[in-house]
């Protein structure tokens, strides 16, 4: 009988440890959301009759970067290797051209018919962007089976791209302009259409040619300018309207050192 | 923003783009039993998929402002030559070397340059173009910001 009792307190106060335990965690729970700015009652502090019904709103910041990528200037060149071996960097930022990257494995059902879309010819896509497929590197893709998907599109294959742009799965698309150097688009599709479609809707509302960023010179041409250069190149441009030579003047343009040095 | 530039390697070649610069290094494939060796290719226009090594089908895209940087190897026989021997490290360029004559195929405001070179014991061809003769200077000064990045060493 004292052992049934003792057993039963025993047991007793484990359950009652247990119920602790959970209503502590059930309180960080409430804290850390509560931190975060989501309220799940939010008219616990006022009166009953007041109190809304319906769903909880959870108030979303804006539009959500992807984690590992809070900044959408955060963009990198597509490094890695072909499917063949060849090592290969192709610039996103800091170029004329835009870029959509389309991250596909081998494996994935839905990524067989962007494979299928992208061998005899490079599709089309909507404003002249560049097309580039983007897979794993050789350490988690067979470079052999994805040479013999792979045909008209270039592929470079790069874990640390996927990582860097924060692929959630495949297939996923990421669209960088160029000229601004950053992520203006992405998403998930099912067909190489919806992709066309979505592209095409977004070039035609204009988003894929945000303005350039702070600090940038507006001008891809003018990439990389130091301020002394810029200045130099005033000095030099006064000079010669001075002496008469305007833009376009075909002194400026000699078709060699040579006729450049009895012309003047 | 300009992305972080990023190293490449293949085949004992290494090469760190700088931003805007595109790059790759390749070998095709042999033919008839011969040998092929490696090729580095870089530029500040997007590589199109299909180019000649000395960049045929690539060069016509080079506008005023732009850079075509091609280094080639030659076979071992190569480094023993007077050609190969002048030079024993990677050349950098000056402005006054770009020469319309010198370009593999001429196309009217461009000009190029040509070094052969030998490295570890490896011979190669540093060959660029500059979309205006006009522009060499800042040109030039693109072309050897690629140029020196680019390390050889061995297969």
């Amino acid at each position: 009988m004292t052992a049934l009792v003792v057993g039963l307190v025993v047991a007793v106060a484990l359950l009652a440890v247990l119920v602790a335990g959970l209503l502590r965690a059930h309180a960080e729970v409430l804290r850390a959301l509560h931190q975060m700015g989501v309220e799940l009652r939010p008219g616990d502090d006022a009166p009953a009759g007041a109190r809304p019904a319906g769903p909880v709103n959870v108030p979303m910041p804006g539009v959500r970067p992807t984690p590992a990528r809070p900044d959408a200037t955060d963009v990198i060149d597509l490094t890695g290797a072909t499917p063949t071996g060849d090592a290969v960097s192709l610039a996103v930022s800091d170029v004329g051209h835009d870029t959509l990257a389309a991250f596909l494995t081998s494996g994935c059902a839905t990524c067989r018919g962007f494979w299928e879309a992208f061998r005899h010819v490079p599709p089309e896509v909507p404003g002249g962007a560049r097309l580039v497929v983007v897979t794993r590197g050789s350490e988690a893709e067979s470079p052999g089976a994805i040479a013999n998907l792979s045909g008209a599109v270039p592929v470079v294959m790069s874990s640390e791209a996927w990582e860097h742009y924060d692929v959630p799965y495949a297939p996923y698309f990421v669209y960088i302009s160029g000229p601004a150097g950053r992520v203006v688009g992405e998403g998930v599709a099912a067909g190489w259409e919806e992709v066309r479609t979505l592209v095409a809707n977004a070039v035609a509302d204009g988003t894929t040619s945000p303005p350039p960023t702070a600090g940038s010179s507006g001008t891809v041409r003018g990439r990389g300018r130091s301020k002394a250069d810029q200045e130099r190149d005033a000095v030099v441009d006064r000079a010669l309207a001075a002496a008469g030579i305007e833009p376009g003047d075909p002194r400026l343009y000699p078709e060699s050192i040579d006729e450049r040095s009895t012309a003047g | 923003m300009t992305s972080p530039s990023r190293q490449i390697a293949a085949m004992g070649l290494a090469v760190t783009p700088p931003s805007g610069w595109e790059a790759s290094i390749y070998r095709r494939a042999a033919i008839d039993g011969g040998i092929t060796y490696p090729v580095m290719h870089a530029a500040t226009v997007a590589l199109p998929a299909v180019r000649g090594d000395y960049g045929g089908g690539l060069v016509e895209l080079l506008g005023p402002d732009d850079v075509f940087v091609s280094m080639l190897e030659f076979g071992p026989e190569a480094a023993g030559s007077a050609l190969f021997r002048t030079l024993n490290a990677i050349p950098g360029l000056t402005p006054d070397v770009y020469r319309p004559r010198q370009l593999q195929r001429t196309i009217r405001g461009q000009a190029g340059v040509q070094r052969f070179f030998t490295v570890g014991g490896r011979a190669f061809c540093l060959y660029s173009v500059i979309g205006a003769l006009a522009n060499r200077i800042p040109l030039t000064d693109r072309a050897n910001q690629l140029i020196g990045t680019l390390r050889v060493g061995t297969v």
